[in-house]
């Protein structure tokens, strides 16, 4: 009964025959029903672009990772987390310091299937909500969600969870919570945002000293509880995997400055969120990237595009949802052309320094966005962004729990302003949690900010 | 050329006719609950003094919360751009618009064009807007159209401190229980609304001329209290409730020369 | 009290005596006043301390309003909101803003003041590991950036001996203030908590020797004292939560109205200022950074920071509290999810436990006190 689904999702007969007693066992877990399978393909063919076959390819790839979180428990000997905003080649290192071994991101890949494609995040927010983290609160939907999935049990408590706190208060607390109430033992990755204004794209030495030594403590406490150890070669190979599909990937970003944009942001982001994660089957994540890039460029050579030539184009400030990507729809729909997404595109710069030491290749890799050092560094970014593209506005879909991506929203619409002379709109959202905003009421703004730089655009044209 | 604009608000539903750029005929109509028929009854009226018809429209662009349910309007263009053409229209040195409707409410940063720069709106809570008075004056036996000139004869607002129509309802409640004059309360309550909505537009700034449109300009006590907050002096238009659909009709014109 | 009145005397002075000290060329250094940032160093380097602690003000909150959103800790937006207000003397005289980068909503704080004003900002990083060599090593640099930041500030080298001479100082500040504060483990306690408060507050503002002659005074005569004068049958009552901020009395005035007795409070600008000293090894600026960073109890931005927890619940038993008032500000994230397994904890313990919020506003008071005072009742019918 899930062929036809699966299918749809980008898996070969093979596949399918292999992997659907493992399906069969995980929608069991997570409570998807044959009517909420009914309803995802219908929604998966009414949001994404499926006539490329790089989004089904990538389709998979997802679903495969929330069969292996979910049946983590079963499957392997021992289950390591991980949180963001974090790199992901230092988890990608540690999964591969062992078959036995599951590590991964279990809020984001939740996100990405039960959200994104199922549409049945509520229960788990919900959950989350009841087990202290409050909707009064302004919490992050991400945290909720994994704090959630503890409280329903549909991943196990696990060995241990690597709580990067580089960026984020609230996710490493999220990890504390969850150890007191689970007894899910968590080793923290510290840090202080202390960088000083002027100092991107310096990289403070201390800061990055610090980071680095943080990181051989996370891995030392990883090998005491998994058994094995996280040695150089392995950063290496995990930082050349992640380079590989990087590769792949920026070809696939670069032809997004073609006009008309061949591809919808909402289709991107299921290759946008691969650079976030720790993935198991990374050679599948980069055929897949490849794929897409070979039909992206078929369709620049016929000139077909998903929003229409000569639309005004934006930059979207932080990324487009995870758990409603029909928002991205609906704003590419309203006129808006979105060829770059904030983060991402920061995060898959490839790095510029390579130190013998790998970790700290790692480490220093965090640092050479702005967005994890300072405001400035972050708006100095944007800046950049927005010229390279030559773009014609902002669009600030904020995540308003955020006290490090949502705070600054007012920092950076004056730098935008004063800096580049561009609009910027800023919508209050929250990126994992549908419940939040309400779509009509930000389809009225959408469009005026849409007409409004059409306006601009036609009457510049006329100079 | 014959152009018309349909504003349909979540309170109340206009049409303005324009032949070459002048006002021939508008017309106001409560927008009640039936959004499709509203459209047509609305204009309809606002033809029927000018000896024209719906087919002797040249363009026609709908606006505001009912826009999509306008089937013989062309086009619908969002009413925030419909408004700041037609304030800049009655008064060209308009550079920021208040705008406070039924429901929502909207600052509009716009340049000589009439062309909008920036903007904040607010529809997701009744505090700042038309509802919120219609609850007060409820709540104080008064009629809506009363307000602004009962509070002009206040000569000590009370603070209103609820920033929830909810709570605030309750609040007047205890002042009245109190014994607070009703013109305290209300230029209490004019400041409280004056204050919402000036904070809504501090991010994207005021710059003079500040123009004051919407159903809610008819109050001259709210008018005074933003007034007061702001510091300056601000203009009304003498009809600022059809200013959506003046700009719709203006922006039609616009779009006929195009093509 | 002979001494409360020399105090409040000397406060009501100060912002004429600060001008004074301006006028002659002495630096003021404001700094952020939740407790991770040595004030010794500021005084040993001549300049004048002024912390950055006041809060409870819904004006100063609505200031803030048009250059950060609304999802931000009230105190955080205070900070930068009395600066916009031009009404609160200390921010706007200062030569220098220190700011501990503490939790996020404290680092838009340096940002604001940073981008907004042409003020001098100092950042000084707080790890969030605080238990781990690498994090003391770090926050220790900091300090001997600081130490640099201060002198290029006022030319004046922060010789040893006067660092000496300025920890001596505040650990005897420190000392008075907790033999003082407790006072209020007898029933019915020497000092109210209303009245406690307010003494550490002044803490904050007064001229440190001055303040500790007050305190030693003070002390002297509360001692003479055979009994408190509040109510006997007055439950007991421990307050904890983020910070308590100068102005934010509102939460304390209920509860004492309702025929409480604040304790203990355990709060940034409440316990966390004077429970520990400074220790005397060797290398002063590593003495303060054990005392600033590991000593005293974590925030919970750290991680983790069960250890104030545990401290918590030490106290409510040590202080024989009949009720535990978690009182937090409305959006502070960490605080909001440690409540949860608090509240857990209080069940277990079968100690009564109210959870409070505040965004610093006016509207907020008849909530509160329906909260407190339905409380303080069932306490009482229990008992």
């Amino acid at each position: 009964m899930y062929t036809s689904f699966l299918e749809l999702c980008g898996f070969t007969p093979n596949e399918i025959r292999k992997e659907l007693p493992r399906v069969k066992k995980a929608f069991g877990i997570l409570k998807i029903e044959p009517e909420d399978v009914k309803l995802a393909e219908k929604r998966i063919q009414e949001i994404f672009d499926i006539k490329l076959e790089g989004i089904r390819k990538i389709l998979s790839i997802w679903i495969k990772e929330l069969l292996a979180l979910v049946l983590a428990k079963e499957e392997k000997k021992k289950i390591v987390y991980a949180i963001m905003p974090s790199p992901a080649e230092s988890y990608t290192a540690a999964m591969l310091a062992s078959e036995d071994l599951y590590v991964g991101y279990p809020d984001y890949v939740l996100q990405m299937t039960m959200g994104a494609l199922f549409n049945k995040l509520d229960p788990i927010l919900e959950a989350g909500e009841k087990m202290g983290m409050g909707p009064g609160g302004a919490h992050c939907g991400l945290n909720k969600t994994r704090l959630g999935a503890h409280a329903l049990g549909i991943i196990s408590r696990g060995d241990l969870s690597l709580a990067w706190g580089v960026a984020c208060d609230e996710g490493p607390k999220t990890d504390e919570l969850i150890h007191e109430i689970f007894g899910m033992p968590v080793q923290y990755i510290n840090r202080s945002q202390d960088s000083d204004l002027k100092e991107f794209p310096r990289i403070n030495p201390r800061a990055l000293e610090y980071l680095t030594g943080e990181i051989r403590r996370a891995y030392k406490r990883f090998g005491e509880v998994a058994g094995v150890k996280v040695t150089p070669d392995l950063v290496m190979k995990a930082i050349k995997l992640r380079t590989e599909f990087l590769e792949n990937y920026n070809l696939i970003s670069e032809i997004m400055r073609t006009d008309p944009i061949p591809l919808s942001q909402a289709d991107f982001l299921l290759f946008h969120m691969i650079t976030s994660v720790c993935i198991r089957d990374n050679q599948g994540a980069i055929d897949a990237a490849r794929i897409l890039y070979k039909e992206l460029k078929q369709r620049v050579e016929k000139g077909i595009g998903v929003v229409k030539k000569g639309a005004p184009r934006v930059l979207w400030g932080n990324h487009t949802p995870v758990a409603d990507p029909s928002i991205t729809k609906m704003v590419e729909n309203l006129g808006l052309a979105v060829p770059v997404s904030e983060i991402h595109y920061l995060i898959s710069r490839i790095p510029t320094k390579v130190f013998d030491d790998p970790i700290k290749t790692v480490a220093n890799r965090f640092f050479e966005m702005g967005i994890t050092t300072s405001v400035t560094g972050r708006i100095s970014d944007i800046i950049n962004i927005c010229k390279d593209w030559n773009l014609d506005g902002v669009f600030w879909f904020n995540h308003f729990p955020c006290r490090l991506i949502g705070t600054d929203a007012m920092m950076i619409k004056k730098a935008v302003k004063d800096q580049l002379g561009i609009p910027m709109l800023i919508l209050e959202g929250e990126m994992y949690d549908t419940r939040i905003y309400n779509a009509q009421q930000m389809r009225t703004r959408v469009e005026t900010f849409a007409q409004m730089l059409k306006m601009t655009k036609a009457t510049k044209g006329k100079e | 050329m014959l152009t018309a604009g349909v504003d349909v608000g979540a309170v109340s539903a206009k049409t303005v006719i324009l032949k070459d750029k002048e006002i021939i005929s508008y017309y106001i109509l409560p927008t009640g609950s039936d959004v499709t028929q509203i459209g047509e009854n609305v204009t309809s009226n606002a033809l029927m003094r000018t000896g024209f018809s719906l087919n002797d429209l040249d363009y026609i662009i709908a606006t505001g919360y009912g826009q999509n349910s306008i089937p013989f309007a062309n086009e619908a263009i969002s009413e925030i751009i419909c408004h700041a053409k037609g304030a800049i229209f009655l008064i060209p040195t308009a550079r920021t618009i208040i705008d406070i409707g039924g429901q929502d409410s909207k600052v509009i940063r716009v340049n000589e064009d009439g062309n909008v720069i920036d903007f904040a709106m607010n529809d997701k809570c009744a505090a700042g807007t038309g509802r919120f008075l219609e609850v007060m004056a409820r709540a104080l036996d008064l009629e809506l159209t009363d307000l602004g000139s009962v509070s002009l004869n206040s000569k000590n607002p009370c603070k209103i401190s609820s920033v929830c129509t909810v709570f605030a309802e309750s609040e007047v409640v205890s002042l009245r229980a109190e014994k607070k004059a009703r013109e305290d309360i209300i230029a209490g309550i004019h400041k409280s609304i004056a204050n919402r909505i000036i904070t809504m537009g501090l991010q994207i700034g005021y710059e003079n001329q500040i123009v004051f449109t919407g159903g809610v300009a008819k109050n001259k006590g709210v008018q005074k209290a933003l007034e007061q907050e702001l510091g300056t002096k601000i203009a009304i238009p003498s009809e600022p409730q059809i200013v959506g659909a003046l700009g719709a009709a203006l922006l039609a014109s616009l779009s006929k020369t195009k093509t | 009290m002979e001494s409360i009145s020399r105090l409040s005397n000397h406060l009501e002075k100060r912002s004429i005596e600060l001008k004074k000290l301006k006028d002659k060329g002495i630096k003021l250094v404001g700094f952020s006043g939740l407790g991770y940032l040595p004030e010794e160093m500021i005084y040993a380097s001549g300049s004048v301390p002024l912390r950055f602690i006041r809060g409870g003000d819904p004006e100063a909150v609505a200031a803030s309003a048009a250059y950060i959103p609304r999802f931000v800790c009230p105190f955080a937006r205070s900070q930068f909101g009395y600066r916009v207000l031009e009404e609160e003397f200390c921010y706007q005289i200062i030569d220098l803003f220190a700011c501990a980068i503490t939790c996020q909503h404290m680092r838009r704080v340096a940002d604001l003041f940073d981008l907004y004003t042409d003020l001098d900002v100092f950042r000084l990083g707080v790890p969030h590991g605080y238990n781990t060599e690498q994090g003391l090593k770090y926050y220790l640099e900091g300090l001997h950036l600081l130490k640099d930041k201060l002198e290029r500030l006022t030319g004046n080298k922060i010789k040893n001996e006067k660092l000496k001479n300025a920890i001596n100082l505040y650990n005897k500040m420190r000392e008075l203030l907790k033999k003082i504060s407790l006072m209020r483990k007898v029933q019915p306690p020497l000092i109210s908590g209303r009245e406690f408060i307010n003494l550490n507050h002044a803490s904050f503002f007064a001229d440190p020797t001055f303040m500790v002659e007050v305190l030693e005074s003070l002390y002297e005569e509360l001692n003479k004292k055979e009994k408190g004068d509040s109510d006997s049958n007055a439950l007991r009552i421990l307050l904890t939560g983020p910070n308590l901020a100068m102005g934010d009395y509102k939460v304390v005035n209920l509860t004492e109205g309702a025929g409480a007795s604040i304790v203990i409070e355990e709060f940034c600008g409440g316990i966390r200022h004077y429970w520990d000293n400074v220790d005397d090894n060797g290398d002063l600026l590593e003495a303060l950074s054990h005392r600033y960073l590991r000593k005293r109890a974590p925030c919970a931005f750290m991680r983790p920071s069960k250890e104030r927890i545990d401290l918590v619940v030490k106290l409510a038993k040590e202080f024989e509290v009949d009720g535990v008032i978690w009182y937090q500000l409305t959006y502070c994230e960490t605080y909001d999810m440690e409540s949860y397994y608090f509240a857990e904890i209080m069940k277990k313990m079968d100690m009564p436990m109210l959870k409070l919020e505040s965004e610093y506003d006016t509207a907020e008071i008849e909530q509160l006190r329906t909260r407190i005072e339905t409380f303080i009742e069932a306490i009482k019918r229990r008992k």
